[in-house]
């Protein structure tokens, strides 16, 4: 009996000990938030825009089975000196705490971005609460309106939908994808630059905020926004940093009648290699091993040769090497190394990118860059011929 | 009451891991890289063979007088005052070690999971059961020991596993870029980590057969080592020169991983993982702690010093460093010099004294 007694009192004492921790944080005094946008005011502060989930709403949703005219999300203006400070403003408008734990996407704004970020990026990287996979796109215009755009709604969240288009365009060579983490390794590397995939609004009739893409790709210096690499471009780029998955490619054979045919990256692999003689750094060559197959041919092609395989392959080659050396031009005329050319040096000789280090800037312009790129088609589709056309 | 208590091997392995690794995988990694760069692995490696043989030394020195610790033996060696000393030494090292390891505790739950939560409170949290476990004995530890260090070391490997995607293994060149300069700085900054099989001093005399410790010491060594390579490599790999800027790198790394499509937000595993394996680590160096004052002051019932040693820990951790910075900094300003000098530099010098003495004494026979 008196074990029992105690045994009772024991657990009665737990419950004071498990009812929670010091640092709680109840549901009903926080906002989740999905998405922020930080855009710079005239008078240099900044003006977030806060993505708030109205999960009340999402339960109504859920409930009825109809979506509601209105979203489940609603953006909250505000201003403040620092994020800090513009997340603690936050409360004067909503009575709630920004909780920044479930933020998927940041939305950089143009004008900010050409200013730098490097005052934001502190923030994001020490603060707890903010998550290092959360991807990072900058504004062509201003951040706010990109959270208030119209997607197509398969994800009731807008900031979601941002999210998954990147994953998506990112899985078929569109665009780059970049978190939080990939940002800070790429700017504290050897070449201080970095890029950001850019999203952009475009006014269509009967939309009221205008529709979002993702568009374009903004390179930055020392967290500055130096330059727009256009699409394709932005492919180059994949292609040089090794990170296509998939991708089409378009290729004119045969060449006289100037007729397409599309192939389908399936697999490739680029490797940047130095080539150093003498201690001194003659060129890079950038190697390229690709296969993939035809997605789409025309009537004067005929697959069942390999001759004329072997030759789309070799069209395919000089189309994807073009595509790479115009990138790195654009890159040299911004003067940003945000390829990993210096750090494939340092990886190759550290001993003379120390002696380098500090001219990078002229000898990454100088630099003769070689393209090597070897595709291999490898499979054909469903059908072999093309049909004709009668009238032809 | 004297200690009657006996562990096994698997036991033993199980101590001399939980004692090294813990701490060794959250702080670790950045203290190496902010020297050895890419290379933390080759420092690891280095500083293992100097684990082997600050190892060997005191299984030597413990074969030498069996069934004693090194607060009992000492004396023998070097006489009844010096003895005093030495065993005074180990006293001030265990009760030292033991409050920067409740400290970097503490700091760990406070920094990035509860950071209104007051210190005080994760220190009384921890000190309590340690007490109480100290009380129990030394079996009753070693069994928790054996209960938890499979589990850790599952959560370990499963972290870097579901991170492997994440990882580019091409930021661990260029290796030895700056030759092997950094890389012995680096391995420097880690023995004071690697000679924690000083706990053998103390616990030596609890096993049940002496005669396998030094194999079984050396296989924890071997894992303890392995395991911490794994994570520094996987660390280096996934966040490159950032993790000089972390203050916990393998959280982060836990924290950053997205696998089988939602399987993220893996923090609350590593809290897990902390809690049991620093608590076990805690509570094997109060033990030892214990121990020690009571042999040194020749009290037969070593349980009286559990709960005033608790709480003189609890007051310590609390009192000694205002911040994480100062704790850092006293990590490597006088951690290091005065854990390996009592670590490894005593036993050597005992070692050698008494190998002398005793050559000497047969001689004169």
């Amino acid at each position: 009996m008196r074990n029992k007694v105690i045994l009772s009192l024991c657990i009665i004492l737990q419950i004071s000990l498990l009812c929670g921790c010091w640092s709680k944080k109840e549901l009903d005094e926080i906002s989740i938030l999905s998405g922020i946008g930080i855009d710079n005011t005239d008078d240099d502060k900044l003006l977030l825009t806060m993505q708030v989930i109205l999960h009340r709403e999402m339960k109504i949703e859920s409930q009825s089975g109809k979506r509601g005219e209105e979203r489940p999300t609603q953006n909250v203006e505000v201003i403040g000196d620092s994020l800090i400070d513009a997340n603690r403003n936050f409360i004067l408008q909503t009575g709630r705490r920004g909780y920044w734990s479930h933020v998927s996407v940041i939305v950089i704004g143009e004008e900010l971005a050409k200013k730098g970020i490097s005052p934001i990026l502190d923030v994001l990287e020490r603060d707890n609460e903010i998550r290092q996979r959360t991807l990072v796109l900058v504004a062509k215009g201003e951040a706010k309106e990109i959270l208030m755009g119209e997607t197509i709604d398969l994800e009731v969240i807008q900031a979601y939908n941002i999210k998954d288009m990147i994953r998506i365009a990112h899985n078929d060579g569109k665009s780059v994808k970049v978190d939080l983490r990939n940002y800070f390794l790429m700017s504290s590397k050897e070449s201080y630059s970095s890029f950001i995939p850019g999203i952009n609004i475009i006014q269509t009739n009967g939309s009221r905020n205008g529709n979002i893409e993702l568009k374009d790709t903004g390179i930055f210096k020392e967290n500055k926004l130096v330059g727009w690499f256009n699409e394709t471009e932005t492919r180059g780029l994949l292609w040089i940093l090794d990170d296509i998955q998939s991708c089409i490619t378009e290729v004119n054979y045969p060449k006289e009648k100037c007729n397409s045919v599309f192939i389908e990256v399936l697999r490739s692999r680029t490797k940047v290699e130095p080539v150093i003689k003498n201690n001194t750094l003659e060129k890079i060559v950038l190697n390229v091993s690709a296969s993939g197959k035809i997605a789409q041919s025309n009537e004067y092609v005929d697959i069942t040769k390999t001759k004329v395989i072997s030759e789309i392959g070799k069209a395919t080659e000089e189309v994807i090497t073009k595509k790479m050396i115009g990138t790195i031009k654009k890159g040299k005329s911004l003067n940003v190394d945000i390829f990993g050319f210096g750090e494939a040096i340092y990886k190759k000789n550290p001993k003379l990118w120390k002696e380098m280090e500090e001219y990078w800037e002229d000898i990454f312009l100088s630099i003769p860059v070689e393209v090597n790129v070897n595709m291999e088609i490898k499979r054909t589709g469903l059908i072999s011929k093309s049909k004709k056309d009668k009238g032809m | 009451m004297i200690e009657q208590g006996k562990i096994s091997y698997k036991q033993l392995i199980s101590m001399i891991v939980m004692t090294i690794s813990p701490t060794a995988i959250l702080y670790l990694p950045t203290i190496t890289y902010k020297e050895a760069k890419q290379d933390g692995w080759i420092s690891i490696l280095i500083v293992t063979i100097y684990a082997f043989l600050v190892a060997y030394i005191i299984i030597n020195l413990n074969k030498m007088f069996e069934g004693k610790t090194i607060i009992q033996y000492s004396g023998k060696i070097v006489g009844k005052y010096f003895g005093k000393v030495i065993g005074f030494l180990y006293c001030v090292l265990y009760i030292h070690l033991n409050a920067t390891v409740i400290r970097e505790f503490s700091e760990v739950l406070a920094g990035p999971f509860m950071p209104e939560t007051p210190l005080l409170f994760f220190t009384i949290g921890i000190m309590l059961p340690s007490m109480y476990g100290v009380y129990k004995g030394i079996e009753v530890i070693a069994r928790t020991a054996q209960i938890i260090f499979p589990i850790f070391l599952g959560a370990v490997i499963i972290i870097i596993l579901l991170g492997i995607s994440d990882m580019d293994f091409s930021r661990l060149q260029p290796i030895l870029a700056e030759g092997y300069e950094p890389v012995l700085k680096g391995a420097s900054r880690q023995i004071s980590w690697f000679s924690q099989t000083i706990i053998l001093t103390i616990i030596t005399p609890f096993t049940n057969l002496p005669k396998k410790i030094g194999k079984m010491t050396y296989i924890a060594v071997i894992l303890v080592s392995i395991m911490i390579i794994l994570v520094n490599i996987s660390i280096v790999a996934t966040f490159g020169g950032e993790v000089e800027l972390m203050n916990y790198p393998f959280l982060s790394f836990a924290r950053y991983i997205s696998a089988i499509g939602s399987l993220e937000r893996l923090d609350s595993i590593i809290m897990f993982l902390w809690i049991g394996g620093v608590f076990i680590k805690i509570v094997i160096l109060h033990y030892c702690g214990v121990i020690a004052i009571s042999q040194l002051f020749s009290v037969k019932d070593y349980r009286i010093f559990s709960i005033p040693v608790g709480i003189i820990l609890i007051i310590l951790s609390n009192i000694l460093w205002g911040s994480l910075t100062e704790l850092k900094e006293s990590i490597k300003m006088i951690n290091v010099p005065y854990n390996t000098m009592v670590q490894a530099g005593i036993p050597t010098v005992l070692i050698i004294i008494e190998k002398i003495k005793r050559r000497f004494v047969h001689n004169e026979k």
